[in-house]
């Protein structure tokens, strides 16, 4: 079995800057993340999460928010890559 | 081998399955108020995997991660069965118990239906019928919340939303009930195959109509459903009917559930109450706790392999209870888990499940909640249980958990 702790893994926090990447076939459109941090997420037709702006939030305001949808996302499908 | 309301769970060595904890706990049973979740706590400190001897027997997943990593493994934990105590039900949902590439077809037809964006359209509708129904109360000073409210409410939205006439309200209700109080109670399985087929006559007629009289699809929910491709092919008239029927059964109890658990703690805890009053714009985190601490569904999946997870051999066609309630008061993964916090930082729960059956409902129903305790509270803000009622006398049973009703009373 896979281990589950692979998805907080997915969802570790770096602390410099980082790539914002969403794995489309794990999200099921909990939405969390975009209503949670409207400013990096946004929904699509279905209820799926893409990316509002570029994958790479430039300032530390978007990052925080970045995360904060990567953490809750209950599918762990939200990674933040670092640069 | 004794399992004790207080969540005491005691095996021996021969009252282990393959290694497992073993209890024999019956869910249909009422209790007084809050003392599922008690257990639950307890049995999920004990045995983060059980084996339930009751029904027929399935397994329990009683940690939050566990419940997760079923959830996102349908290839192994599969829909094909949902509720627990059935492993060959006389019934087929769709999209419910798909599964795969399949199940993901129908859910391409309906998730844009309930999707965020679409959801907000309906929130002026949706909270008008909720002031409505309030305001129907204020005056009386005592209300069942369960029966007066509770039930009331989802099913106006519903029906609103699909487009069906509102004189209808009392008639779904009782369906409702009646085919969720057979769902794995086998002394109730004759009302239940009654209102289910009460159901299938309505839609059929429904059907039959908008075919022969063909309203415009675009602004009518039916109406975009029956004019739907399922993949390549048109949505043919069983699977509408099933269809129909499924979001009917999961959209009303659900909220209704919800809704009870929420109103006790408000009426128990009028500091929380307060700051409802008081601060409007934490109705969603207050939401969000309301959902993790009272986790009220609880999901079967059946195994579609055998598989040794985490330490208990799992055969093929078992069954398995991906008990929420225990999973989302989960101690290892959340702060004083079994308390409601609204300030608590946003946190990972899976009451709306988790995986491709994630909830399709799930934007409709925190709306609906929110809007609840915003309107509410403005035109009732103080309220209590009635001192009439004994509190042993609030009582709540399973499988999907539940209060039997909320009295409450408020100064007018
Ligand atoms: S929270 Fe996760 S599953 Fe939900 S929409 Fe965002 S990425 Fe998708």
């Amino acid at each position: 079995m896979t281990d589950t702790t692979d998805t907080t893994t997915d969802t570790t926090e770096p602390d410099g800057p980082f790539r914002v990447v969403i794995d489309r076939d794990k999200c099921v459109g909990h939405g969390r993340c975009y209503s949670l941090a409207p400013e990096v997420y946004v929904d699509d037709e279905e209820g799926f999460s893409e990316l509002a702006d570029g994958d790479t939030p430039a300032t530390p305001e978007l990052r925080d928010k970045a995360r904060l949808g990567a953490v809750t996302c209950p599918e762990g499908a939200i990674s933040l890559v670092p640069l | 081998m004794t399992t004790t309301p207080d969540g005491e769970v005691t095996t021996t060595s021969e009252e282990t399955a393959r290694g497992c904890p073993v209890i024999d706990f019956d869910f249909t049973v009422e209790r007084p108020a809050l003392e599922y979740f008690t257990f639950l706590d307890g049995l999920r400190e004990e045995a983060p995997i059980a084996w339930n001897t009751y029904g027929g027997g399935f397994w329990m997943l009683n940690r939050n991660a566990l419940v997760g990593e079923a959830f996102q493994t349908p290839e192994v934990f599969s829909s094909s069965a949902t509720v627990p105590t059935l492993p060959n039900p006389d019934y087929h949902f769709i999209p419910t118990m798909e599964n795969g590439a399949e199940h993901r077809k129908y859910r391409a037809v309906l998730n844009p239906q309930f999707s965020p964006k679409v959801v907000a359209t309906l929130e002026p509708s949706i909270r008008r019928d909720c002031i409505d129904l309030i305001e129907s109360l204020v005056e009386k000073g005592s209300v069942d919340l369960v029966a007066d409210f509770a039930m009331v409410f989802p099913t106006k939205v519903f029906l609103q939303i699909v487009d069906l006439p509102a004189e209808d309200t009392d008639t779904f209700v009782t369906w409702v009930e009646d085919v969720f109080a057979g769902l794995g109670n086998a002394a109730k399985a004759e009302g239940m195959a009654a209102a289910m087929e009460g159901i299938r006559v309505y839609f059929t007629t429904f059907m039959e109509e908008w075919r022969a009289n063909p309203g415009d699809p675009e602004t009518s929910f039916f109406g975009r459903l029956l004019n739907s491709n399922i993949g390549d092919r048109p949505i043919r008239d069983d699977e509408f009917l099933n269809m129909s029927l499924v979001l009917l059964l999961a959209g009303l109890d659900t909220v209704k559930s919800q809704m009870g658990y929420m109103f006790y703690h408000l009426a128990t805890h009028p500091e929380d109450r307060q700051r409802i009053i008081d601060e409007p714009e934490i109705a969603a985190n207050a939401v969000e706790e309301f959902l993790r601490a009272n986790a009220i569904v609880m999901d079967g999946r059946k195994l579609a392999q055998d598989v040794d997870f985490h330490g208990c051999p799992m055969k093929k066609d078992d069954m398995v209870m991906l008990t929420l309630a225990a999973a989302s008061r989960d101690t290892t993964e959340f702060d004083h888990a079994d308390q409601i916090d609204f300030d608590r930082k946003a946190v990972t729960h899976f009451s709306f499940g988790s995986g491709p059956h994630r909830c399709l409902g799930s934007h409709l129903a925190r709306l609906e909640l929110r809007v609840v305790l915003e309107e509410w509270h403005k035109r009732i803000p103080h309220y209590r249980l009635d001192p009439a009622v004994a509190r042993e006398d609030i009582v709540e049973s399973g499988p999907q958990l539940g209060l039997s009703s909320l009295p409450l009373v408020w100064e007018v």
